[in-house]
C-alpha cells in the first residue's frame, strides 16, 4: 500500500510583516508546491516553543512549483504565531501538508468572484493565481478592519482582477463591510464565488447569496488539534442528504459548499 | 551480548513492542494507516465505541494549555455495530493486536457491547473506558467509585472471554482503591491515567475556552501525575499496567516502565508528530543496549528508592 508522506521540512526564504498584524512567510521545498491545490492548508510546528504542543494550521496563499516555493499569510493572534514572527531566512520549518480539500476550480470557471475578509484573503491569492490566464473574469472583493490591516490588494490587481476594498472605518477604500458591496455586484453574471473570512462575514454573504445561482465555495477556519482527521476537534455542522452531520474542517473541509454549512452553529 | 528485545506480553497479548495508542487519540486506525503500517505499534487501541451512535460535544472542543491540551470532544461514535462493519475490517488488515475501548452511558451498556464484540474475530482485548470525564451521564465518571468500577468489570467479564483492561481515571482521591477493586473483580490489566479534569478561560471574552466548560488535560503537563499513579498502582496490584499520560519521547516511555508499566500508551504526541512512535522505539532500544539490559521486563518497576518503600500509598 502506498503511504503518503505529509512531512515536510521547508526552508524560510522570507518572513515579512505586510500590515499591522499579518506576516507573509515564503518557504522553499520541492514536493509541497507541486501537489498543493488552492484552499489546502499546512500545519506548522512551533519548534522554538516546547510548551506549545499543537501545530498551527494555515492555508497556502500561493504556490510556485517552478521555484519550489510556497507562501502562507499568518495573523499574529497568540503565542504560536508570535513565535513564528521570529523565523528568519535560512531557518527550517517542520510542517505537515498539503492537508484538506481544496477549492474546486474547473477549467472554464467563467466569471468568478473572490470574497475575502481579513486573513481570509490569503487562500484567495491561490485561487486568483489558478484562474489567471484561463480567460475567466475575476472580481476580488476584500474587506478589512481599517487601513493598517489592508494587504494583498496589489496581488489581485496583478492578476487582472477588478478589485474592491472596504474598511469598516472607511480609513481606506470604501467605508463599510465588504458584504454591502457584494450586493451591488450580484446584478452581474457571476458563475462561481470563492469565499474565506470571519463568521459574521460568512453569515452576511450567505443571506445575500441565498438566491444566487452561482456556485459558492467557502474555506472555513477552525481550531484544530491534529489537522489530519484523527482528533475530531474541528467539526462543523453540515447538511447532507436531508440530515445534519458533523464533518471535520481539516479532512472533509476546509472547503465546503456555502449552502451546506450551518453557520448558526459555532464555526 | 544479546541484542535487546522489545517484545512485550500484556495479559495474553503478544506485542512486538511496548507502545500502544492511547484510546481517543488514534480513531479507528484509518488516519494513521495513511502514513505507515499500523504494526508500528505494539497494539492499537481504538477510540471508545458506544452501543449507539452519538454526536459528541459542541465546538470549541480543544484548547492548548502550557505543555498540555484540554479537550472535550465528547467521544463521537457511530455505535458498536457500525464499528464492526466499518472499523474492524480495516484494522484486521494489519498485523497489529487490536484493543477495543468501550464506553457507556449506563452500567448495562458495557456488558452489552462486550457481548457483541465477543463474537468478532480480530480483537485481542477490551479496554473499559470507565474513566472518561466528559460523559454527560451523572457528570462524574463510573471509574471514580471502586464498587461501580468493580461491578462493571465483573459484568463484562461474564459477557466475554476477551482479556479486560480497566482504564483508570486520575480524578479520584485514591487510585489504588479503584485498582484493587477492578483486580479483585477479574480485570486482566489496568491502564492509567486518563485525562485530568480541567478548565480554561479566555480573559478577553470571559468565556470558557471549551464549549463544554470542563475538559480533560493531556500532554507532558500531566506526566508526573501519571508516573506517580503508575508507581502507586504497581505497588498495589499484581496485574500488568499500561502507563499513559504525557509520553512525548523515549525517555518518558522508559520512565513509565521504571515506575512499573509493562506497556506504554502514546496519545497527544501523535497529534503533533504521527511518526514519533518510531523515535520512541529506537530510543528505548538504545537505552536497553547502552545500559546492558535484554528486556524491558528487567527494568520494570526498578526505580531506585533512597530508602525501602514504607507506604506506597
Amino acid at each position: 500500500m502506498k503511504k503518503t508522506d505529509l512531512r515536510c521540512y521547508a526552508r524560510v526564504v522570507e518572513n515579512l510583516r505586510i500590515c499591522t498584524d499579518h506576516y507573509r512567510l515564503v518557504l522553499q521545498e520541492d514536493r509541497l508546491p507541486r501537489v498543493t491545490k488552492p484552499g489546502q492548508f499546512v500545519n506548522i510546528r512551533i519548534n522554538t516553543r516546547e510548551d506549545l504542543l499543537l501545530r498551527r494550521p494555515f492555508s497556502v496563499a500561493l504556490v510556485k512549483p517552478e521555484k519550489s516555493r510556497f507562501e502562507v499569510i499568518y495573523r499574529v493572534v497568540g503565542k504560536g504565531t508570535a513565535a513564528m514572527t521570529e523565523l528568519e531566512p535560512g531557518d527550517t520549518v517542520d510542517l505537515l501538508g498539503p492537508l484538506g480539500t481544496g477549492f474546486n476550480i474547473p477549467e472554464n470557471a467563467g466569471n468568478c468572484l473572490l470574497l475575502g475578509g481579513g486573513c481570509g484573503v490569503a487562500p484567495l491569492w491561490a485561487v486568483a493565481d489558478k484562474l489567471y490566464g484561463t480567460g475567466s473574469k475575476m472580481i476580488a472583493m476584500l474587506g478589512f478592519q481599517s487601513a493598517e490591516h489592508v494587504f494583498g490588494e496589489d496581488v489581485f490587481r496583478g492578476y487582472g482582477a477588478h478589485t474592491v476594498v472596504t474598511t469598516d472605518d472607511g480609513s481606506y477604500g470604501v467605508k463599510g463591510f465588504i458584504t454591502q458591496e457584494l450586493e451591488k455586484v450580484m446584478s452581474q453574471q457571476i458563475d462561481r464565488i470563492y469565499i474565506c473570512g470571519p463568521t459574521p462575514m460568512l453569515k452576511a454573504a450567505s443571506s445575500i447569496l441565498e438566491k444566487s445561482k452561482a456556485e459558492c465555495q467557502v474555506s472555513l477556519e477552525a481550531r484544530m488539534g491534529c489537522g489530519f482527521g484523527v482528533c475530531l476537534s474541528c467539526v462543523v455542522s453540515v447538511r447532507k442528504e436531508g440530515n445534519i452531520e458533523k464533518q471535520r474542517v481539516c479532512s472533509e473541509g476546509p472547503v465546503f459548499r456555502l449552502k451546506d454549512i450551518l453557520l448558526d452553529d459555532e464555526t | 551480548m544479546m541484542k535487546p528485545d522489545l517484545t512485550t506480553h500484556l495479559c495474553g497479548i503478544k506485542m512486538a513492542n511496548p507502545i500502544v495508542t492511547a484510546s481517543g487519540t488514534s480513531g479507528y486506525g484509518e488516519e494513521f494507516s495513511q502514513f505507515y503500517d499500523l504494526k508500528a505499534f505494539g497494539a492499537f487501541t481504538v477510540k471508545s465505541v458506544f452501543l449507539e451512535k452519538r454526536q459528541g460535544n459542541p465546538t470549541p472542543r480543544i484548547a492548548e494549555c502550557a505543555s498540555g491540551i484540554l479537550n472535550s470532544i465528547g467521544i463521537p461514535s457511530n455505535g458498536v455495530r457500525h464499528f464492526i462493519q466499518e472499523g474492524l475490517p480495516v484494522l484486521r488488515r494489519y498485523q497489529v493486536p487490536v484493543i477495543v475501548s468501550i464506553a457507556g452511558t449506563s452500567i448495562d451498556d458495557f456488558p452489552k457491547i462486550a457481548a457483541i464484540l465477543d463474537k468478532e474475530d480480530g480483537i485481542s482485548a477490551i479496554e473499559l473506558n470507565i474513566s472518561c470525564p466528559n460523559l454527560e451521564a451523572g457528570g462524574c465518571s463510573f471509574g471514580a467509585d471502586p464498587e461501580v468500577s468493580g461491578r462493571i468489570v465483573r459484568r463484562v467479564k461474564s459477557a466475554t472471554r476477551l482479556p479486560l483492561i480497566a482504564k483508570l481515571t486520575p480524578n479520584v482521591t485514591d487510585i489504588t482503591e479503584i485498582a484493587r477493586s477492578v483486580e479483585a473483580n477479574g480485570a486482566d490489566a489496568v491502564s492509567l491515567i486518563n485525562t485530568i479534569g480541567g478548565m480554561a478561560i479566555d480573559i478577553d471574552t470571559r468565556k470558557p475556552k471549551l464549549a463544554n466548560i470542563f475538559g480533560g488535560l493531556s500532554g507532558p503537563a500531566i506526566k508526573p501525575v501519571g508516573i506517580k499513579m503508575v508507581w502507586q498502582v504497581y505497588n498495589t496490584v499484581s496485574i500488568p499496567i499500561v502507563g499513559i499520560g504525557g509520553v512525548m519521547t523515549w525517555e518518558d516511555a522508559i520512565e513509565y516502565i521504571l515506575a512499573g508499566a509493562t506497556a506504554v500508551g502514546v496519545g497527544t504526541a501523535l497529534f503533533r508528530d504521527p511518526w514519533v512512535v518510531f523515535d520512541i522505539l529506537k530510543g528505548m532500544y538504545r537505552y536497553l543496549e547502552q545500559k546492558g539490559f535484554n528486556r524491558l521486563e528487567d527494568i520494570k518497576g526498578k526505580v531506585k528508592l533512597p530508602q525501602p518503600l514504607q507506604n506506597s500509598r
